[in-house]
């Protein structure tokens, strides 16, 4: 999906409270008309719905394993725009039905709009505290929400979580459908209950592409470029150093684009990030499951042209050798450690 | 010159005079298309002379053989910005005739005198400046080309106008003013081409030639007028991103670029032309540098972001609105 392409033509507004017991749908606050808004607005939700889905966005799809209607919905609002006061009220009920009382009140935003050239659907869950109100206005004796009162709210320090995703239906029928899911809290980890909430029970789709396949390409498509596309032996180490700790690293999720702004240098970054494109590896986040590649990356080795090998924990490694320090005319590989044994053989 | 002789040839001028206006026209338009090519902007105008001025000119310059005598029965006017313009119009000139004299206006004075200033060429068309129906009927007229600057130029229309009003004779005061008025043309000349190159000696002054077609594109997306003391800031660190000559930047990676994201690039300021609280800078012709980069290598352009004259925020959110994360 292409972000750029992404535009908004019409937004609508639903107020899903807290689930409480005792309570039913009929909690929900329904808009019955589509949001008054102006091309100001529509760009402010547009941009908001970019930096949201640009920084960590996850591609997903349908999950036939799930009953959510949100796809159907998604799909009959891309097939008629006028379908989209209907659609969304049904799926807002959905939110509250599958809500639990854990899950915060919040405003449900969904918008029709385009991306590259093809009609979409945005589901944005603007959660708030319960304290907050917002009112419904008039509108010729209909029901909604005023837009700009909802971007007051978005700029304020009212709402906490922003959750979006964008949907298109390039096949038409709901199984087709295509989408990219996000969410503003840092370390969002989809496989948590909070994010399965969200991506599963209310959106009905999966990830697309399994974590631990591209968790293990990530690994090996990044290490191809460091042997491979970089030429200075100092930064290799320096690079597969700052991998294999991004590897081992206790967070969960993986953002390609922020290991590279991290540790590669300015003018290895595009070329890297064209490198995992190149070989279908993820540039995208991705939760972090190592168990394809667990045996490699526990521990990191230089292999010389003359066929020495020097072997230990990536930390170990980064501790105690250099490659060509202090900008080494010669090609020099400093180990600084005491020896422990010497034997014949491979060790 | 006898009556009989002069109407003979005035009739005779009459009967030609269409030639002189093809020969004109047709040789005005090439200097004008060749000037184009080389991105020279120019003023051309050509005219052939009327009968009636023939006639004046004959009589008053008392030629013996007027058809002959007069070189600028065909005239072409080509204004030019700078006086360092001028010989490249005579390069051009060149090439589409054969000169036949040359006379700058300028060389002609003594030191110490101000006078008419320009320079002035009698030509004869060669084949590439003419149709090639035409070139059996008009190889080998003659035409005159003036080249002047736009002060040259006005001053060499008032002055006609004048000196057609005035007596044989101007008195003293008169010539005096005249003096100083011909003093303005060539200092105004000489300042302009003093600033000229004070602005060319700016480090920055080849990286700013992006600009020229880029405020093009931008009016033609956007509608609205750029700043250029704006794009000053931004656009010099920008195109030196790029690894080759800036005069290349726009042809070679801009225009491609451009080219194929029209319709992403439209879309956008079709959706942001009425929005009072967009990006300032997405009006302005460097935004397309920006999308370029932002493209191609958005790693470089944040680095070589001007933050301590912009902040980075306005980069960042140009590229939300390209649609990517920077």
């Amino acid at each position: 999906m292409n972000l750029g392409t992404f535009f908004i033509d019409a937004v609508i507004v639903h107020d899903v409270p807290r689930r409480r017991a005792g309570t039913t749908a009929d909690q929900v606050v329904l808009s019955e008309v589509v949001s008054d808004i102006d091309q100001e607005l529509k760009n402010f939700f547009r941009e908001r719905m970019i930096r949201s889905l640009g920084r960590q966005a996850y591609e997903v799809e349908r999950d036939p394993n799930e009953t959510s209607p949100v796809p159907d919905r998604v799909a009959a609002i891309v097939s008629d725009g006028n379908a989209l006061v209907a659609e969304s009220q049904e799926i807002a009920k959905h939110l509250w039905t599958c809500q639990t009382g854990v899950n915060p009140a919040g405003l449900l935003i969904v918008c029709t709009g385009t991306v590259d050239n093809a009609a979409a659907v945005g589901i944005l869950k603007l959660e708030r505290e319960d304290a907050i109100r917002v009112e419904q206005t008039d509108q010729n004796g209909a029901k909604t929400f005023s837009i700009a009162h909802l971007r007051d709210l978005m700029l304020g320090k009212n709402t906490r979580v922003f959750k979006a995703s964008l949907f298109a239906v390039p096949g038409g029928a709901a199984d087709t459908i295509d989408g990219l899911v996000s969410d503003d809290q840092r370390g969002y980890d989809p496989h948590s209950e909070v994010a399965q909430f969200f991506l599963c029970r209310f959106l009905g789709c999966k990830l697309k592409t399994a974590n631990d396949v591209a968790t293990k390409a990530f690994f090996e498509v990044s290490q191809e470029f460091i042997n491979t596309r970089v030429d200075d032996d100092a930064t290799k180490a320096r690079y597969e150093v700052a991998l294999l700790a991004q590897m081992n690293a206790p967070t969960a999720t993986v953002t390609p684009k922020a290991f590279a702004d991290d540790h590669l240098d300015v003018d290895h970054r595009k070329p890297y990030r064209d490198f995992l494109a190149e070989r279908g590896a993820p540039f995208a986040a991705f939760d972090k499951d190592p168990r394809l590649v667990s045996n490699r990356i526990s521990q990191m080795t230089l292999a010389t042209h003359s066929g020495i090998r020097i072997s230990g924990t990536s930390d170990a490694i980064h501790e105690r050798v250099s490659v060509n320090p202090n900008g080494a005319k010669e090609p020099v590989i400093e180990v600084r450690d005491q020896l422990k044994r010497v034997q014949g053989g491979r060790g | 010159m006898a009556a009989a002789s002069f109407k003979e040839i005035t009739d005779l001028y009459a009967e030609e005079r269409s030639c002189y206006k093809d020969l004109a026209a047709q040789l005005g338009t090439r200097i004008q298309d060749r000037l184009d090519e080389r991105g020279l902007e120019v003023i051309v105008q050509w005219r052939a002379k009327t009968v009636q001025s023939f006639a004046k000119k004959a009589l008053r310059k008392g030629y013996t053989d007027p058809l002959m005598e007069i070189g600028d029965k065909a005239g072409v006017r080509v204004i030019v910005h700078f006086e360092a313009d001028i010989p490249i119009v005579r390069t051009v000139v060149g090439d589409l005739c054969t000169i036949v004299r040359e006379e700058s206006k300028r060389d002609a004075l003594a030191r110490d005198q101000l006078g008419y200033l320009g320079l002035h060429l009698d030509v004869r068309a060669d084949d590439a400046a003419l149709e090639a129906v035409d070139r059996d009927r008009l190889r080998g007229l003659g035409a005159e080309v003036q080249i002047h600057t736009k002060a040259q130029s006005a001053w060499a229309v008032v002055s006609h106008e004048l000196l057609y009003k005035s007596p044989q004779e101007l008195s003293v005061e008169i010539q005096r003013g005249i003096t100083r008025l011909v003093a303005l043309v060539e200092l105004f000349d000489g300042e302009i081409a003093r600033f000229r190159q004070a602005i060319e000696d700016d480090p920055d002054f080849q990286e700013m030639i992006v600009l020229e077609p880029l405020d093009d594109e931008i009016v033609r997306f956007s509608a609205r007028r750029p700043d250029r003391a704006l794009s000053a800031i931004v656009v010099p660190p920008l195109v030196r991103l790029h690894d080759r000559p800036a005069d290349k930047v726009y042809p070679e990676v801009l225009k491609p670029f451009i080219d194929d994201h029209d319709d992403q690039i439209q879309g956008l300021y079709d959706a942001y032309r009425d929005d009072d609280r967009a990006n300032p800078l997405l009006f302005q012709p460097e935004a397309l540098l920006i999308f370029e980069r932002l493209e191609h290598n958005p790693d470089r352009l944040r680095a070589a972001w001007p933050v301590d004259r912009l902040p980075l925020e306005l980069v960042e959110s140009l590229a939300t609105i390209w649609g990517v994360e920077l």
